[in-house]
């Protein structure tokens, strides 16, 4: 009987000290997510543990602009695609994409390229019946001042959080997986497209150290490996991350120091990385980046 | 008299139970009604632009001192990332700490030499990796607060 307790007493604390998010507790209590593969079920509060720590899309998309490239359409999914897709896989990974593409169009202000991208993120979030969950209008309207971005990347980040939330509590985790990835893949078209056209240092720097949100990309997919179109993508991403072991990642020690500035507190962060990436392994990325993407919007 | 005393002392264990939830359920609830965290997210969200930081992230916190709330976030190297925290109660003594990959503090809006809490702190990353925003709270009190993060290049 002791045993009993004492196991019991365990496992509710390991439960409630995984709980960090007050809003997680809400969903916990829902189906976990179904064992779509021979793997142990994984848990909402686990995806949302994942998908939280992924990078927004933005910070590349901004380096992009700050480094003082040109805006360029070509680069962008066409909304004439969209007929090509017939299939909760396809409708959630280019969700992902269309978002990545409307958040670079809106960096660069290109309001009327925005409601264009914005009508294939509706598109995309209404087939997978999710739409109800993006204020639309609102976007659109916020798309249109170039003084709004701020309001404008908050509704829209906002927005996928809600839609994230409301899949994993449908038992849909892996529509949320899909629409991260193909976000993911995106940013990482775009940025190696310009690398290759505009070379740049800090631009390499970050398409190089993406090797960390690749793991955690393919940590989430492997999850659904009994589902074919999710293995495929899973192994498609496996043999990109194998060409980013190529990458020579160096970590040099260091202390933080903490500064007073202006009245804010300024961190200097101690410990740094180093990357070496050469010409040949930027190639190989890139071109493996495109197959993928393209394979994914065409 | 054995029964009546047991039964009362069934009957009063049964309404102290009761009585302890009842109080628990009205306080979560006046807890809930009381944090409109949407204000301090729009005052966060506010404080970004004329320190020329682009929106990221918005964390709502509604906690208690017993355990700190935490979130992980990837953050990739050459970028400036700014945290601010906005609590409900201006006199809050709400912190904010940032650990790396390896659990080690890399910064915190509390200086422990000078006892100072401040509203936010900005780090340029020197390390892509993910790292752990943890926000705690001085007082045994609940508290409603808000947060966000930024960043520029």
């Amino acid at each position: 009987m002791k045993k009993i307790l004492a196991a019991t007493f365990i496992i509710s604390s390991f439960l409630f000290s995984c709980d960090s998010d007050p809003d997680v507790s809400k969903v916990q209590n829902d189906t976990t997510t179904k064992a779509k593969s021979g793997k142990a079920p994984i848990s909402p509060q686990v995806i949302k543990e994942f998908v939280d720590k992924i990078p927004s899309p933005m910070v590349i998309s901004s380096l992009i602009r700050d480094i003082g490239v040109d805006y360029d359409q070509t680069l962008l999914n066409s909304i004439d695609n969209e007929s090509k897709y017939n299939n909760d896989y396809r409708w959630a990974l280019n969700l992902g994409v269309f978002s990545t593409d409307l958040g670079y169009a809106n960096i660069y202000e290109k309001s009327q390229d925005a409601i264009n991208l914005l009508v294939g993120v509706k598109d995309m979030a209404d087939q997978l019946k999710i739409g109800q969950y993006f204020e639309f209008e609102k976007i659109k309207e916020l798309a249109k001042s170039s003084d709004k971005l701020d309001e404008l990347l908050r509704v829209t980040e906002e927005n996928l959080q809600q839609v994230n939330t409301k899949l994993q509590e449908s038992d849909r985790s892996d529509m949320t997986v899909l629409i991260i990835t193909g976000g993911w893949i995106e940013v990482m078209y775009l940025a190696t497209n310009v690398a290759q056209k505009k070379p740049n240092k800090d631009l390499e720097s970050i398409i190089a150290e993406q090797k960390i949100v690749l793991d955690q990309l393919i940590t989430l997919l492997n999850y659904y490996d009994s589902m074919p179109k999710m293995r495929t993508l899973h192994d498609e991403l496996v043999e990109l991350d194998k060409i980013f072991e190529k990458v020579k990642v160096t970590y040099i020690k260091g202390e933080s120091k903490q500064v007073e500035k202006d009245g804010q507190l300024v961190i200097e962060q101690g410990e740094k990385s180093e990357i070496e990436m050469s010409k040949e392994v930027l190639d190989e990325i890139t071109a493996k980046v495109a197959s993928i993407r393209n394979k994914v919007v065409s | 008299m054995k029964r009546i005393c047991f039964i009362s002392v069934v009957l009063a264990c049964a309404f102290s139970i009761s009585f302890a939830q009842k109080t628990k359920e009205n306080k979560k609830s006046n807890s809930s009604v009381a944090c409109n965290a949407e204000e301090q997210v729009n005052k966060c969200v506010q404080s970004l632009r004329p320190l020329g930081y682009k929106f990221l992230k918005s964390y709502k916190l509604e906690g208690n001192a017993a355990k700190p709330i935490e979130y992980q976030y990837t953050l990739s190297k050459g970028t400036t990332y700014f945290i601010s925290i906005q609590p409900a109660d201006p006199d809050a003594k709400l912190k904010v700490s940032l650990y790396d990959q390896d659990g080690r503090m890399v910064a915190s809006s509390y200086n422990s030499a000078m006892k100072k809490f401040y509203p936010s702190i900005e780090m340029r990353c020197q390390r892509t990796g993910v790292y752990t925003i943890a926000f705690s709270h001085e007082s045994k009190q609940d508290y409603c607060a808000a947060s966000v993060l930024g960043f520029k290049r």
